[in-house]
């Protein structure tokens, strides 16, 4: 069933996502009026006079919701269901102390994969892993909810000091990718086995790789 | 038999309503350019009122073309694709006979489509005449995607919109008849009364009283793939004017449209139109080149080109 144009939600109405800045949601409202406005060329022949006041009618009204950051606090629960990819935007679950796949289908077999990224089987005679240099031990000081997600990885890159720049310079990643590996931009990832093979890429350039442990390109070494 | 023969390609048709807007010149160019991406593409010239095509490939000789298709004194299309001045580039020229339009029934029309769709190449470039006629339509439906060229003067978006909205008809149409809805063609005739009804209320109506052949007709239509161009832009508000009209036609048509690009407007693609020499040659490093040539590379990525090795046939 087609909804009617009253029924979209704003930010349908504006293109965006939920998670839209202040900047493009004033961005995306001055497109629109410029799109639908009686002068603008775009909706020339297009649409009618009614429809196209009515669109005007309902972008101002987004805009003015959207632009309060108490209002669009209380609207953007209401819009929710409607955008599921704000619902969930990793396949795990990080609030527990332990790694929980959630929705991740079973031919991806995610919980081996990331298993084998992120908790390499330890020394031989290492004993409970309490090793107390190298990036061993900066692992046994890992959060266990932070394992390498994104966020973790910023983290580490901060704390060194490093820019994305430096990091794109010496490891071939993009800074514009280690950005959404960083966020876990799953649009620009398409899938959840891309973004564990370059957070896996990420997390070696940074020396935090499973197989070496050393021998990281940084000398210097993350803490806590 | 070549090793694309049997194979889905990569169909581009650059088509929109109203003349002047460039549809030729992107044709040529884009051609041109995906010859270089990708290797052997053929450029058709189904401008059944004007053909120049020709012309801006910098062809010269005549040949056999698609008038001696029409008429069955050619059986296979392949047969008149000339060599052009560009490696990995043949033409099909458009026939000048004023006979070629009457000639082109709904049966030869039919053999048309699907000889475009079997010719052994890794693309085709369709340049599609001005207007709304039924075969201009049933050509840049043939496409996936189709290419809308527009430039930033109302009459050629008002022209665009007809075009959209007499192919998003014509799908409709195709669809209400196989699937058998009733009384489709009595509700579209009523509803064409109003001009001023867009396609969006159409539709609403339409799935509230038919229910799920009316989904199936929603669906039908978000599947029908068209790029937009913006030609001839001037000024930064001319680069906006393409994401408008990708939102109105989102919204309003329920097509599922994206902008392909923004070319500049470059007073000297006159120029090479008079030294009969393709501007992306002359000026590969122009702003105009560099839009058609990433252009080419977009519609060339999502098309990809399928190896021998890589298809099943080969394999067996």
């Amino acid at each position: 069933m087609i909804r009617k144009i009253e029924e979209m939600d704003f930010y349908e109405l504006l293109n965006m996502p939920l998670d839209a800045s202040p900047k493009d949601i004033e961005n995306a409202y001055l497109l629109a009026v410029a799109t639908y406005h009686r002068e603008g060329l775009a909706s020339y022949g297009g649409l009618g006079d009614v429809d196209r006041r009515l669109m005007l009618d309902k972008v101002e009204e987004a805009f003015q919701t959207l632009r309060d950051p108490e209002k669009k606090k209380a609207y953007d629960p209401l819009v929710l269901p409607g955008h599921p990819e704000f619902q969930q935007r990793a396949y795990f679950r990080r609030s527990t102390s332990r790694l929980e796949i959630e929705d991740a289908s079973e031919e991806e077999r995610l919980w081996d994969k990331i298993k084998a990224v992120l908790s390499p089987p330890r020394h031989r005679g290492d004993g409970h892993g309490h090793r107390k240099n190298g990036d061993e031990w900066e692992r046994e000081r890992l959060p266990q909810d932070f394992y390498y997600y994104g966020d973790y990885l910023k983290k580490v890159r901060e704390k060194r000091g490093l820019s994305r720049e430096d990091i794109a310079e010496r490891c071939g990643i993009s800074p514009a990718r280690l950005e959404s590996l960083e966020e876990e931009s799953f649009p620009s990832l398409s899938h959840g086995e891309e973004l564990l093979e370059g957070l896996k890429r990420y997390a070696k350039c940074l020396g935090l790789d499973s197989e070496k442990g050393r021998g990281s390109p940084f000398s210097d070494r993350f803490t806590e | 038999m070549s090793e694309y023969s049997k194979h889905p390609k990569a169909i581009w048709a650059i088509g929109g309503g109203k003349g002047g807007t460039g549809k030729t010149f992107l044709s040529a160019n884009l051609a041109i350019a995906l010859s270089v991406e990708r290797g052997d593409i053929v450029a058709v010239d189904a401008d059944l009122g004007g053909p120049n095509l020709h012309t801006l490939l910098g062809v010269r000789e005549n040949g056999q073309d698609l008038g001696d298709f029409v008429r069955n004194e050619v059986t296979r299309l392949e047969d008149i694709a000339l060599p052009t001045s560009f490696p990995g580039l043949r033409l099909i020229r458009g026939s000048e006979n004023t006979l070629f339009l009457a000639n082109l029934n709904h049966y030869r029309k039919l053999k048309l489509i699907r000889q475009i769709k079997s010719l052994p190449t890794s693309g085709v470039v369709i340049d599609l005449g001005t207007g709304s006629a039924y075969n201009t339509l049933d050509l840049f439906m043939t496409a996936s995607p189709g290419v809308l060229v527009v430039t930033p003067e109302p009459t050629a978006i008002e022209n665009a919109y007809l075009f959209l909205k007499s192919c998003a008809l014509r799908v409709l149409k195709a669809y209400a008849r196989y699937f058998g809805i009733r009384d489709f063609d009595q509700k579209m005739s009523q509803w064409l009364e109003y001009p001023s009804a867009t396609l969006r209320k159409f539709m609403e109506i339409l799935s509230a009283g038919e229910g799920s052949a009316g989904q199936v007709l929603t669906a039908a239509l978000n599947n029908f793939k068209v790029y937009l161009v913006v030609n001839k832009a001037r000024d930064r508000k001319d680069v906006h004017l393409g994401r408008s009209i990708v939102d109105v036609v989102r919204k309003y048509f329920l097509i599922d449209m994206d902008l392909l690009g923004t070319v500049p407007q470059d007073e000297r693609v006159n120029w090479s139109l008079k030294k009969f020499s393709p501007f992306i040659f002359e000026h590969p490093e122009s702003e105009v080149s560099r839009a058609i040539q990433s252009m080419a590379e977009r519609l060339s990525l999502e098309s990809p080109l399928i190896k021998p090795e890589e298809r099943p046939s080969s394999q067996a």
